[in-house]
């Protein structure tokens, strides 16, 4: 986890650089707030990765943004993410005597809910670099499906997610921009089949690409 | 197109075309409470319960002979010796093939009320239960083999055969199967029981 923080915190500084080199301070403006909704691709880590190891691009996120003081801001994100992945013929048993051979299909359904505090180095500039830590929670369904059995848990959680991104506005003075964000996930989920699988803290990675509507 | 992938996105199962596969598909399951050292005989017909949504009734030809004849090998690996004294065996093994119709109308109670694997009044007439939830079928099924093993010596007070085992086989009319793979399968259903005798 200290490699990724380092490397946020470095992709953020470099931003800073690159920013610092740009336009004079006197254009562009602070908004007041922003909305976001993204495209989300999502990159299982650890045992997360085990379930599944595919990166899966179905997924998006819809955020809200409230600037509080200077570049400190406030807001939510509300997420729908799934990733899945085939396996080969396998066997599974239960706990009541029954077991199913078959081709194996495992999926993780996410839809995760959280509070964000973020702080952006220069939000009156286009290109506006920030990070920021979501705190909050997931719902979580874990399915394994051989064939037409689908045999699942559910699960809600407790989760952290350091953020390191930038809101990148069309003009100088547009109302519309990108988003650009790159995030670690880390939560008190954990997959449990019976005799089958044992898991905690599912972590992922997740990149956003997405539209912001700013508001002045 | 994005419209699309968001609205795929939202879903929660993946498309089916990518998660169902057409495949064999085993599913076995056995009354835990149950020691299946205990039995010693089973008896099992020659010729199998036929089910479609045309005709129904027993059929026996080449291929029932193999299928049979793999079930009784598997039997023997486990020890129990077959007899043909459906009154004195331990266990009746019930074996029938449901061809491409909607089997969860009939199956698990189909033969209660419709007609089964012996006359009903064989050992008493009070019909089969199963002690657990059993193996069974959710959806339309290109064809399946089901398999009851049934503990016919020790009916319940009001004369309901207890079923110990069963099984299904699904997916065998897709013209894509040998009779080997089918075979294979047979045998993964009784390798994959984990309360047989030597399991």
């Amino acid at each position: 986890m200290k490699k990724i923080l380092f490397s946020i915190i470095g992709l953020v500084l470099a931003t800073l650089v690159i920013q610092a080199q740009d336009k004079p301070a006197s254009l562009g403006f602070t908004p007041s707030s922003y909305y976001t909704f993204s495209w989300n691709t999502t990159f299982t880590m650890g045992d997360f990765n085990k379930w599944v190891g595919n990166a899966s691009p179905a997924g998006f996120d819809l955020g809200g943004r409230y600037f509080i003081n200077g570049g400190l801001v406030a807001g939510f994100n509300i997420m729908w993410q799934r990733v899945s992945q085939s396996y080969g013929y396998q066997t599974w048993y239960g706990e009541d005597g029954d077991a199913i051979t078959a081709t194996n299909y495992r999926f993780t359904w996410m839809v995760p809910f959280q509070g964000v505090v973020a702080y952006h180095f220069i939000p009156d500039k286009m290109v506006s670099p920030y990070i920021g830590l979501g705190i909050g929670g997931d719902y979580m369904e874990h399915h394994l499906l051989v064939q037409e059995y689908d045999i699942y848990k559910t699960r809600w959680d407790f989760s952290l997610t350091p953020e390191v991104g930038a809101l990148v506005k069309f003009g100088t003075f547009s109302s519309w921009g990108a988003l650009v964000a790159f995030n670690y996930k880390w939560t008190t989920n954990k997959i449990e089949f019976i005799n089958n699988w044992a898991s905690k803290n599912l972590q992922m990675l997740n990149l956003k690409v997405g539209l912001a509507l700013i508001i002045r | 197109m994005a419209t699309g992938l968001i609205l795929a996105s939202c879903t929660k199962y993946p498309p089916s075309s990518e998660r169902l596969l057409e495949d064999l598909a085993i599913y076995t399951k056995y009354d835990v409470s149950v020691d299946f050292t205990k039995f010693k005989t089973y008896f099992m017909s020659d010729s199998i319960v036929y089910v479609s949504d045309k005709d129904s009734g027993w059929y026996y030809n080449a291929d029932v002979a193999s299928l049979t004849q793999r079930i009784a090998d598997n039997m023997h690996k486990l020890g129990y010796t077959r007899t043909y004294n459906a009154k004195t065996t331990d266990l009746y093994l019930g074996v029938s093939f449901v061809k491409n119709i909607n089997v969860s109308v009939y199956y698990p109670g189909w033969y209660w009320g419709y007609w089964g694997y012996y006359p009903p009044d064989y050992w008493g007439g009070g019909g089969y239960y199963y002690p657990y939830y059993p193996a069974y079928i959710t959806t339309y099924s290109t064809g399946t083999i089901l398999m009851d093993m049934m503990d016919v010596q020790h009916p319940t007070a009001d004369n309901k055969i207890p079923v110990r085992w069963n099984a299904y086989i699904r997916g065998l009319l897709t013209g894509d199967h040998t009779t080997a793979q089918i075979q294979q399968s047979i045998d993964k259903a009784f390798d994959q029981t984990k309360g047989f005798p030597g399991h």
